[in-house]
């Protein structure tokens, strides 16, 4: 009876102590006690640290998922307004640095100002970046006052310029990036954004 | 002899619960939509940061230790069920219902002890940002406010967390419910034994046959 429960004990003990010390004698052969802590993907990051290669901040963000040499602003393609649905497209070239992550843009809303009259302008449908992405992006932007998003496609197009243009404001910005929540209550006028443009 | 259904029930749940850690970790924290997860789980912890997948080996040694401890005994658990008549059945089941109980509460107690020391962490690193404590609740949806000085623009940035048990943890919960019903009944079928034994032998046989 008492070798049941010394061979249960002993069991209890293989299970525990045969992972620990397959871990530890690793480490220990290896001379990297604080591999024991670090995941073996940071692992080389610290060797390289070590080697007097510290501050390569290129290969800590390739092992993070993140591309640096993707690093670039998106750019300025198209902005076109459909009278037929009353949606605004802007056309944006992305190229992602994430290599692992897909970036997905939930909500995008901003309020346009023109003194005391206001209209609110907001994604129509979230839009997904796919890790590596490469590429035009296109925004569809609706409107409370359709027309009023026309207008305003063809003062950023420079088709219109009428004069209240220059108190045109932006505010209540509301961005959900996978989950980050941006909110900006007073950005700027929309002719400083714009720069000479407009003006 | 009755047979222990509750301990048959316990050893086959453990190794389920084994089995579904491996694919849904007991506890689910998720920063932003898929930025960040940390996946706490006695079996199988690991955290995801960018899409790419970590383990820290001394956890994850603990985490196999573990898994092989739960799936020995629920093995011992049913063994028992099947020989429960012999005699070294009761050292299979005391083997093996504490397993449960010890690995729920453990668990439970570890994950809120984390929570609870994470601010500490954070407020040592960052001193300019004010985390709650604890850093998020055990379950359900809540946001971490950056304060607008890191960022430096006038805007108000918060990250949403969302945190969630998996079934997976309710199973290991069952499966501790169940190890403790195992026991009771254990215990109660013993001592209705040893009484049908007096009945049948009566009281004079019954001392002599327990000498």
């Amino acid at each position: 009876m008492d070798k049941v429960k010394w061979g249960l004990r002993a069991i209890a003990l293989v299970c525990i102590l045969a992972p620990l010390l397959y871990v530890a004698l690793q480490c220990l052969l290896a001379g990297d006690f604080l591999g024991l802590l670090v995941p073996p993907q940071l692992r080389e990051l610290r060797s390289s640290a070590a080697l007097g290669q510290g501050g390569d901040l290129n290969s800590t963000l390739v092992a993070l998922g993140i591309n640096p040499s993707r690093f670039k602003m998106p750019q300025f393609e198209d902005l076109t307004f459909d009278d037929s649905t009353g949606t605004a497209t802007l056309k944006l070239r992305i190229t992602s640095p994430l290599t692992h992550q897909s970036i997905t843009l939930n909500e995008l809303s901003f309020t346009v100002k023109n003194g005391t009259r206001s209209f609110t302008i907001e994604l129509k449908d979230k839009v997904v970046i796919e890790a590596n992405y490469t590429g035009t992006l296109s925004l569809s932007l609706s409107s409370s006052d359709p027309d009023a998003l026309r207008r305003l496609v063809n003062i950023i197009k420079g088709i219109e310029q009428p004069a209240y243009v220059e108190d045109l404001k932006l505010s209540d910005i509301y961005i959900d990036i996978n989950g980050i929540l941006i909110t900006v209550h007073d950005l700027s006028k929309i002719s400083e954004l714009l720069g000479g443009k407009s003006s | 002899m009755k047979r222990n259904w509750f301990a048959l029930a316990t050893g086959a749940l453990m190794l389920v619960t084994v089995a579904s850690s491996l694919s849904s970790p007991w506890w689910k924290a998720e920063i932003g939509s898929g930025l960040m997860t940390v996946n706490a789980d006695p079996f199988c912890t690991s955290f995801k940061v960018l899409g790419v997948s970590y383990v820290i080996p001394i956890i994850s040694a603990i985490n196999v230790g573990l898994a092989a401890l739960f799936v020995a005994s629920g093995m011992a658990l049913i063994i028992y069920t099947i020989k429960q008549e012999k005699g070294y059945s009761k050292h299979l089941l005391s083997f093996g219902w504490k397993r449960p109980l010890y690995v729920v509460v453990g668990f439970v107690a570890m994950l809120a002890l984390s929570l609870y020391v994470a601010p500490l962490v954070v407020n040592a690193i960052a001193r300019s940002v004010v985390a709650p404590t604890p850093i998020v609740p055990l379950t359900g949806l809540s946001m971490i406010r950056l304060p607008n000085n890191v960022l430096n623009i006038p805007a108000q940035v918060s990250i949403t967390v969302t945190t969630t048990f998996t079934h997976s943890f309710f199973l290991g919960v069952v499966a501790a419910a169940l190890s403790i019903a195992a026991r009771a009944y254990h215990r109660r079928t013993l001592s209705a034994n040893k009484l049908t034994k007096a009945e049948t032998l009566g009281p004079t046989e019954l001392t002599a046959s327990e000498t």
